[in-house]
């Protein structure tokens, strides 16, 4: 199973670096989801896999009676996944600025006419 | 005094809500930041004098035992940096008090501002490999908020690139972290130095560093991972780069340190020449970008990067002096670059440009800043009796002393090449009389709280930086005590563990 899962945890990984590498926004935010999503899984896979198993402990006892699957990882995941939720959130409203702001949806970096910065202050 | 690790993370954070609460009144806003900031600041002096004093201190929070719990840890090196960092964030708050307009501050310039040093400190504190990554992931989004905050175009241009480099090294540290807990079972460091001295180095944690050592790299700019930085540091208010500047990229050296003394170390040995030559290339290509720089901030941030190459030099010599070196530098850089951009703000103010060639006449007109730059400048550039010369000296001393014969050649040819650029600078905007071309409506003169506010931070970082160049011994022994905890990590490995005081 774990060879078949990391197999495709590179393949979503290319997929979302060609997404991020087109320099088209909307297609960057799909890089960005494509990208985390193959990282949640690698830290999936390296709980190692199991099936059937909660990371349960029965009432009466104190210590797992079997095997049990790893609660950390899916801590982990957990974690990952609320922080890069709030990261493409973030990307998101940003593409939706750049839109309003650029009119392009195709930016490039470093582009930019030397315009004389705004001041703002007493 | 454990309540002091918890005080500086938790600390900043009550200010951000504090200050959230207080955005409809200005005036309140800014007397609860700066109160935010000195006692950050105060908080931050307690906990390196108890650390001075006692010794490392860990603690665990919700009193679950190391190493199953979440550890937070202060020892010298962490407690130096939680010290300078929010010594630079106070500077930044009141700088901004001058320069955040209202919807800025209505955006919630100052809550993010304090959750910035919250993340900040979170990541120097960290005892646990997932809970710095989460921490440097906090720093990172409240800088993206930070970048992008304002109506210019230029600065969504310029953060796009750096929302999109910062993630993928976010990423890569991620999977470094997730395979770290496939392969040791365990993401406390003290546990994770153990296990991986015993376990020695095999493909997979080869892989792990080298995954560590890319996604790090990214956020401490070094060569060949830069090129977000000189694209958009030049973009934001000035308080925002001051603050850019002293901390991330010095906190991605913070972490570098970090994982490659405490746990990759020994059987590792081999990555020491990569980081060698790796500091190499980013001193050199990092002055050398800057040398045909006539924009004020941008020629900062190359320099920026040169610098990060003499620290991780420092790191690579993975000797007492050549470390104990890199921490007095990296404190000495913090200092001198910070107020660098606050003195480019100010000459902003003055002159309405960041074109140092439409730039001049400053020495005239402001003696005062133009002394502040002198000394800030010329410290940054390794000048006796300032900082940056004991910094760069005792780095220099470290190489010839390891015997890297070229490496220590190209920091004393970087350092050449450092002065030139200053004295490019001060020639064009201090020296030089102001070109007739430049709008005579755009001068304008000190004076008034606004102004007051732009030169205090400017003022406290230069006394620091005399203090430290005429006085560094007291700096230079913190440093070593630092460098010899973090060469011998069983000091560290036995409070976590052995401790598990509540």
């Amino acid at each position: 199973m774990e060879p078949a899962l990391a197999v495709v945890t590179g393949i979503v990984f290319s997929a979302g670096v060609y997404a991020l590498l087109q320099g088209h926004l909307f297609r960057m935010v799909v890089g960005f989801v494509l990208i985390s999503n193959s990282v949640n899984l690698l830290i999936f896979s390296s709980g190692r896999l199991s099936r059937g198993q909660p990371p349960l402990i029965a009432e009466s006892r104190t210590v797992p009676s079997g095997p049990v699957a790893n609660p950390l990882s899916s801590a982990l995941i957990l974690t990952s996944i609320v922080i890069t939720f709030g990261l493409i959130a973030y990307l998101i409203m940003l593409v939706f600025r750049s839109i309003r702001q650029l009119n392009t949806l195709t930016p490039i970096p470093g582009a930019e006419e030397e315009d004389e910065p705004e001041e703002g202050g007493k | 005094m454990n309540a002091l690790i918890y005080a500086m993370i938790v600390g900043p954070m009550i200010f951000a809500v504090i200050t959230l609460f207080s955005a409809r009144d200005q005036k309140l806003q800014s007397i609860f930041s700066v109160v935010g900031g000195l006692s950050l600041v105060a908080l931050a002096v307690m906990l390196m004098t108890v650390v001075y004093n006692s010794g490392m201190m860990s603690v665990q929070i919700g009193n679950w035992k190391a190493p199953f719990g979440i550890t937070m840890m202060a020892d010298h090196f962490s407690a130096l940096m939680v010290l300078v960092l929010n010594f630079l964030g106070l500077g930044a708050i009141i700088y901004s008090l001058s320069e955040i307009t209202g919807p800025q501050r209505a955006a919630g310039y100052f809550p993010i501002l304090f959750l910035l040093l919250a993340g900040t400190n979170g990541v120097v504190l960290a005892g646990d490999v997932f809970n710095m990554y989460v921490w440097i992931e906090v720093m990172v989004i409240t800088s993206f908020v930070l970048l992008s905050m304002g109506e210019r175009s230029e600065q969504i241009r310029a953060t796009i690139p750096y929302v999109v480099l910062n993630f993928i090294a976010s990423m890569f540290v991620l999977s470094a972290v997730g395979l770290l807990m496939g392969l040791y079972g365990t993401l406390n460091m003290a546990d994770l130095a153990q296990k991986i001295d015993a376990a020695g180095s095999s493909g997979l944690s080869i892989t792990i560093a080298m995954l560590f050592l890319v996604g790090i790299g990214i956020k401490s700019a070094v060569f060949p991972l830069f090129f977000w930085l000189p694209d958009s540091y030049h973009t934001p208010p000035v308080a925002v780069s001051a603050l850019f500047a002293g901390t991330f990229t010095k906190v991605g050296v913070y972490v570098l340190f970090r994982l490659f003394t405490l746990l990759f170390n020994g059987g590792f040995a081999f990555i020491s020449p990569i980081i060698l030559w790796v500091s190499v290339l980013t001193m050199l290509i990092g002055v050398l970008g800057a040398v045909s720089q006539y924009e004020f901030r941008k020629l900062l941030s190359f320099h920026i990067i040169s610098q990060v190459g003499y620290m991780t030099f420092g790191l690579a010599l993975f000797t007492q002096e050549g470390v104990a070196g890199a921490i007095f530098f990296i404190v000495h850089n913090i200092l001198a670059k910070t107020s660098l951009f606050f003195i480019s703000g100010v000459s902003l103010r003055l002159r309405g440009t960041f074109n140092l060639r439409r730039m001049g006449g400053l020495f005239k007109t402001s003696p005062t800043l133009a002394v502040l730059f002198f000394i800030s400048a010329f410290s940054l550039a390794g000048v006796p009796p300032l900082s940056g010369f004991w910094g760069k000296f005792t780095l220099v001393r470290a190489g010839l002393l390891s015997e890297e014969y070229i490496a220590s050649g190209v920091g004393l040819l970087v350092g050449f090449l450092t002065t030139f650029s200053m004295t490019k600078i001060w020639n064009e905007a201090f020296w030089k009389r102001m070109p007739t071309q430049t709008r005579k409506t755009e001068l304008r003169q000190l004076k008034g709280w606004g102004d007051v506010f732009r030169l205090a931070p400017i003022v406290g970082l230069v006394i620091c930086i005399l203090i430290i160049g005429l006085a560094p011994m007291t700096l230079m022994s913190v440093a070593e005590r630092a460098a010899s905890e973090l060469l011998n990590p069983g000091l560290y490995i036995e409070t976590v563990l052995g401790g598990n005081e509540p």
